[in-house]
């Protein structure tokens, strides 16, 4: 580097100042609001077109897919004992499949409930990432592209038209991380208290959310350590976190799952019992209309 | 090992959920703003987000990524990464003499027009659900005409691969049994093994045979030769080809659709039933 600095390129660098300001970023550029929404809004409208572009291009459905097709229409049929049936080892969170069996009520087939489910969030995304990146970077040249970046990301135009979990996740993920990151920095209650209910809302898409709960306790800890608030505030934001985060997830499941008691005890037996599944024969007995006849005497 | 399962997460299983241009764009405007953000933030904000990403990465290299999916939530920080790298690079490029200033102002839109033309290549190949429909379509008329003549008595029999047994039965509307048949991996020799144990087990098994007919769904790579009743050991009329369909344009997989009948069926079928 002293050699560098020793020739003449390396002496123009060091009069011109241009050295120091590397560690600088650019002047942001000024955009005035209505330029802003209007960018932000036409960046929208790409990602809706990309991604009904990429689903012209890319209509074949996974594996997977078609798994949740099958689920979605056996929930839909109320047929909820089934739906355990085709994966006893494995309690899927339900928020997605619930989603897209609503939709079918509007007479949509499983394929268009889960798509609209996933092209909806797919579209929404970019304002989200144009909102996080802001609170995390507060510039508003930089969100923007990262909003576009989104927006024609082809993983996630892709992941956008397909009947998958991914998007519904990503989306919820992102609007969790877009509240934790302004609770940080604004230090409002209801702030942490939405980014909870958030974060559940992505938990019951997808278990990784749970990633989240040792971010909580990494935020409580260094905001003790040093001293970004006064420690009871800091607490009591981790408590309303957490406690949001449980009150979703518990009131959420009951609705979704119905208030019926044997789904819990379907759940809770398979992952803390000696390791035998129920059977599901007492579940079809107790599942309420529209099911199958109950057959007498079942055995466990 | 560590190194070996850090390379394969970064080079293969991230850019497969994050895009490659996005993912190395992204950790290098990561690292950078690592680097210049040290000093010029506070300490709470910096080490907060230095260590939740950390944290993220690190159990998904712990848990070595099982699918790319589970990376998805790194497309976030990632793109935010790279906007920052796109607008930084006019301070590079302000090191070069002379640099016009109209090419500084433009370096970030310069950067967003490379990404856009990279992910709008990722649209040249088509992947619908043709090859599906069409197969699915040729089994069916087939069968029709089985049925017709009188050759078809017992329900018919699938065998395809684990993989894609959904999308046929889905896509193709013919009802495929969940029969696991793993051709593509299998060298020549134990692929014909697996196709006979199947043939044996459905269709000549003991007094009662399970199936009239055995119709074969599977996806091969497209140089793969046609297999043949000689190929088998099986008579020529028993054996054939129904359809062959390309996977998608670029033509390196192809869907085939093979039936079996056995030789009484065949003959039953000749004399028209009877």
């Amino acid at each position: 580097m002293k050699k560098l600095l020793d020739t003449s390129f390396g002496r123009y660098l060091l009069n011109s100042g241009k050295l120091v300001s590397l560690s600088k970023l650019p002047d942001p550029v000024e955009i005035s609001r209505v330029r802003l929404f209007a960018m932000l809004a036409g960046i929208t409208l790409l990602c809706g077109a990309g991604i009904l572009l990429f689903h012209h291009f890319h209509a074949e459905q996974g594996r997977d897919a078609i798994f949740y097709l099958f689920l979605t229409e056996k929930w839909h049929q109320g047929r909820l004992a089934d739906v355990f049936e085709a994966r006893p080892d494995y309690w899927f969170p339900p928020l997605y499949f619930y989603l897209s069996q609503l939709l079918m009520n509007f007479g949509l087939s499983p394929e268009s409930a889960g798509l609209i489910v996933s092209m909806c969030c797919g579209t929404a995304l970019p304002p989200v990432v144009f909102g996080l990146s802001r609170e995390v970077t507060r510039r508003t040249d930089i969100s923007l592209g990262a909003a576009f970046l989104t927006a024609i990301n082809p993983v996630l135009l892709e992941m956008a038209c397909k009947v998958q979990r991914e998007m519904l996740y990503l989306f919820l993920a992102a609007v969790a991380t877009l509240f934790l990151a302004a609770s940080l920095r604004r230090k409002k209650w209801f702030l942490f208290s939405l980014s909870g209910i958030f974060t559940a809302l992505a938990f019951l898409t997808r278990y990784e959310m749970m990633e989240f709960i040792p971010v909580v306790f990494l935020y409580a800890f260094l905001a003790l350590l040093f001293k970004h608030d006064r420690w009871y505030k800091v607490l009591r934001n981790a408590a309303l976190f957490f406690a949001f985060f449980s009150i979703t997830v518990s009131l959420l499941s009951l609705t979704l799952m119905g208030s019926s008691t044997w789904v819990w005890r379907t759940v809770f037996d398979r992952y803390f019992s000696s390791g035998k599944y129920p059977n599901l024969e007492i579940i079809r007995q107790q599942e309420p209309s529209p099911g199958p006849a109950p057959k007498p005497g079942g055995k466990k | 090992m560590i190194m070996n399962v850090v390379l394969i997460t970064f080079f293969r299983k991230l850019p497969a959920v994050i895009s490659l241009p996005v993912a190395i764009w992204g950790i290098l405007g990561l690292l950078l703003a690592l680097v210049l953000f040290w000093k010029k933030t506070d300490k709470f904000t910096y080490w907060f987000f230095f260590l939740a990403l950390s944290f993220m990465l690190s159990w998904r290299l712990a848990m070595r990524i099982m699918s790319s999916r589970y990376g998805l939530f790194l497309v976030i920080p990632c793109t935010i990464g790279a906007s920052y790298l796109c607008f930084h690079l006019r301070r590079f490029f302000e090191l070069i003499p002379f640099c016009p200033e109209a090419f500084l102002k433009r370096i970030p839109l310069i950067c967003m027009g490379i990404f856009l033309a990279i992910n709008i290549s990722r649209l040249a190949v088509q992947n619908t659900r043709e090859a599906f429909l069409t197969v699915g379509q040729a089994v069916a008329k087939d069968i029709t005409f089985l049925k017709e003549n009188g050759g078809v008595t017992k329900p018919v029999g699938f065998c395809t691969e684990f993989t894609r047994f959904g999308q046929m039965r889905y896509y193709g509307k013919i009802p495929i049994a969940r029969h696991p048949l793993f051709l593509r991996d299998m060298p020549p020799d134990a692929r014909r093994d697996g196709i006979l144990r199947l043939i044996k087990g459905h269709c000549h098994h003991g007094r009662v045979p399970r199936n009239d007919t055995l119709y074969f769904l599977v996806e091969e790579p497209s140089d793969t030769p046609v297999i043949t009743a000689s190929d088998l050991g099986v008579p020529e009329e028993c054996w054939g080809l129904i359809s062959s369909e390309y996977r998608n344009d670029r033509k390196k997989a192809v869907f085939r659709a093979y039936r079996y009948m056995p030789p009484n069926v065949v003959n039953k079928i000749r004399s028209g039933g009877k």
